[in-house]
């Protein structure tokens, strides 16, 4: 092995090597002097809020630190400036959508190592294999389709190992292929995207909803709610996997071979196991819970965390293919983002944003776009369901008084808090085919701007040209 | 192959057939920080991996490595003597070596002295220079040491590159 010895000037060196460890560190200095700043017009705890809510941003897109750590941080930041007790802090890490996460991934690795996913990767990689371009696309559409009766983090979770089997059949490597991006930007786009179209999507439309019928007195139906989103959607749909193909132009990979090859594996195939017969009726068992009681009762998390503990039950995983396949990076982040959305919505910090438009200034179509602007933006950091919370009670108190259509301005907030296409911490879906490692946050972050900039003249051409008609 | 114990040093002399691992452990039994400065490695062999390997596990105790060899083919082999710690080369006995051409490959950190007697050197004026630590006699002086040799390790991390090193990132 050879050496290579620098001899620039070893100031030069220390900078560079432990160059983090200074950012860090004016992070740390400006964090502190801007807390002891008197804020006026918002709260002690709104604006400390709001100094955590952007001093996490900043680590965790950064990375200067472990992205668990950030998120640990802020269970300590939260008490620690006074903003809430810890006990309740605490309280809101452990929440419904964090253990819905939790069990998702169980229930992945369950369903790759009962070998069901083999098959039906097998299957679905003979229909979609005559080039990458329509596997990319049939993943994307499968993922788009299936969001509508199923929450769209269930959705990834099903199809996430056949999607990591193909990228293992196709033999490509981590970090480096374009294909591999592809595939994952597909499913978890396309996942996303499906996912606003109604209400079995997500829990933000269902709440969305909720506050709309509780605030305004108005209530939308299943139906109605589709004639908002379907011309959005179908705009999205579209574009969405246009952008991320030309970004992302698959490497030419001979797919003539990989057919023949598909074909000799489905006939090496053993006969269809008891395991995998297990494996399909609790995935059954489990999309049929969470679409009739996926909303009530023990909810989302309730009926995944029954999923996973069937599959310990009837010996399909062990617990140490659990460990091996939780990320718990990913789990202490979605939990933060979590609790640090929930907190920020407790403050009157969000109040204290909107208080700074000046209304008179604002026609309503505009305030619409504006709300949806501010739901799309603020979804990359907190949660689609958090958004919704903090932002649609305050837009639809404000709508009141602008005489707006409460049914689109309800419609904008909900479906513009879903598109979390920048950053992984925005939605679970996003960050559990993120956490594979096939693509890296500049990559989303490339295609998730466009698509974000693109959601919005979606947004307008929807609200100029088929909503207010 | 031999080993002496002195009151502030121990002298190895080894060459590529010496069992680098036996040696190790009798250095182990000898050794103690607070008494030896320095351990003076005088090598008459080819520059295999053994011998990089061995100098590493030395340098792991704490302590100046004065390495003496006494065939060299390359610069390349002082470099990565460097990059396992080694603090000063004896290059006396290199005697058709050009020692502008070494400066000039070797960093400024590493230092190159012509004393080849063992403790003759540490007469040596430019070592008492920068390490003057290595005659000194006062309670602070294994402290200075320790201080020293982990800045000295400090600049070496800094200044060596080994060729198919791979940097890893925190996070997910």
């Amino acid at each position: 092995m050879g050496v290579v010895i620098d001899k620039r000037p070893l100031i030069f060196l220390f900078l560079q090597r432990y160059y983090k460890f200074f950012i860090l560190i004016g992070i740390f200095f400006s964090f502190i002097y801007l807390l002891k700043i008197k804020p006026e017009g918002i709260s002690i705890e709104g604006y400390r809020v709001s100094l955590v809510f952007i001093l996490t941003a900043v680590l965790w897109s950064t990375n200067l630190i472990p992205t668990a750590i950030t998120s640990l941080l802020v269970l300590v930041l939260i008490p620690g400036l006074s903003i809430l007790p810890a006990k309740k802090t605490f309280a809101f890490f452990g929440n419904e959508p964090l253990f819905f996460v939790l069990s998702s991934f169980i229930i992945a690795v369950a369903t790759e190592k009962s070998g069901l996913s083999k098959r039906i990767t097998l299957l679905v990689l003979l229909k979609g294999s005559k080039n990458t371009k329509k596997l990319a696309f049939s993943i994307y559409i499968t993922g788009f389709s299936m969001s509508f009766f199923m929450p769209e983090h269930a959705v990834a979770v099903l199809l996430l190992p056949i999607v990591k089997n193909i990228i293992e059949t196709l033999k490509i490597d981590k970090g480096n292929s374009n294909l591999g991006k592809l595939l994952f930007l597909s499913l978890a786009y396309g996942t996303i995207i499906g996912g606003i179209t109604t209400f079995l999507g997500g829990a933000r439309n269902a709440l969305a909803v909720g506050l709309l019928e509780e605030i305004g007195g108005i209530k939308i139906s299943f139906i109605e709610w589709l004639k908002y989103s379907v011309p959005f959607v179908s705009m999205l749909f579209l574009s969405g996997f246009c952008v991320i193909y030309l970004i992302f132009k698959p490497e030419k990979i001979e797919t003539e071979e990989l057919l023949k090859e598909i074909r000799r594996k489905i006939e090496m195939l053993p006969p269809f196991t008891f395991t995998e017969l297990i494996t399909i009726l609790i995935i059954f068992l489990t999309i049929t819970g969470w679409v009739l009681i996926g909303h009530k009762g023990i909810g989302l998390a309730g009926v995944a965390i029954l999923s996973a503990v069937l599959f310990f039950i009837f010996g399909v995983i062990e617990w140490k293919d659990a460990e091996r396949g939780i990320n718990w990076s990913a789990f202490f982040m979605y939990g933060s983002a979590i609790t640090l959305g929930t907190v920020y919505s407790q403050t009157d910090a969000g109040l204290f944003l909107i208080n700074k438009i000046d209304l008179n200034r604002i026609t309503p179509f505009f305030f619409i776009l504006i709300m949806g602007g501010i739901a799309i933006f603020l979804t990359e950091f907190i949660s689609n369901a958090t958004v919704v919370a903090l932002l649609l009670p305050i837009a639809l108190k404000t709508g009141m008084s602008l005489g707006i259509d409460l049914k689109i301005l309800t419609a904008s907030v909900a479906l513009m808090s879903g598109l979390a296409f920048v950053l992984p911490i925005g939605t679970p879906s996003h960050l559990i085919c993120y956490s594979t490692g096939y693509y890296g946050i500049k990559d989303s972050i490339k295609s998730g701007l466009i698509l974000n900039l693109l959601s919005i003249f979606f947004l307008y051409i929807t609200l100029k040209y088929l909503w207010t008609r | 192959m031999s080993i002496k114990i002195s009151d502030i040093g121990i002298y190895i002399k080894l060459n590529s057939n010496s069992k680098f691992g036996s040696v190790y452990e009798i250095f182990l039994k000898h050794f103690n920080y607070k008494k030896h400065r320095y351990v003076h490695i005088v090598y008459s062999g080819n520059f295999l991996e053994e011998i990089y390997l061995f100098t590493e596990k030395i340098k792991a105790n704490s302590v100046f490595i004065i390495f003496e060899p006494l065939i060299i083919d390359n610069v390349e082999n002082l470099k990565r003597l460097y990059a396992k710690g080694v603090d000063i080369i004896i290059v006396d006995a290199l005697k058709n070596v050009n020692i502008k051409y070494l400066r000039e490959h070797l960093p400024e950190d590493i230092l190159l002295i012509k004393e080849k007697k063992e403790e003759e050197f540490l007469a040596y004026e430019k070592l008492i220079k920068r390490y003057p630590f290595l005659i000194e006699n006062s309670f602070f002086e294994p402290i200075k040491r320790k201080i020293w040799i982990d800045l000295t390790n400090l600049r070496r991390k800094l200044r060596v590159k080994e060729i198919g090193e791979s940097y890893t990132s925190s996070g997910i």
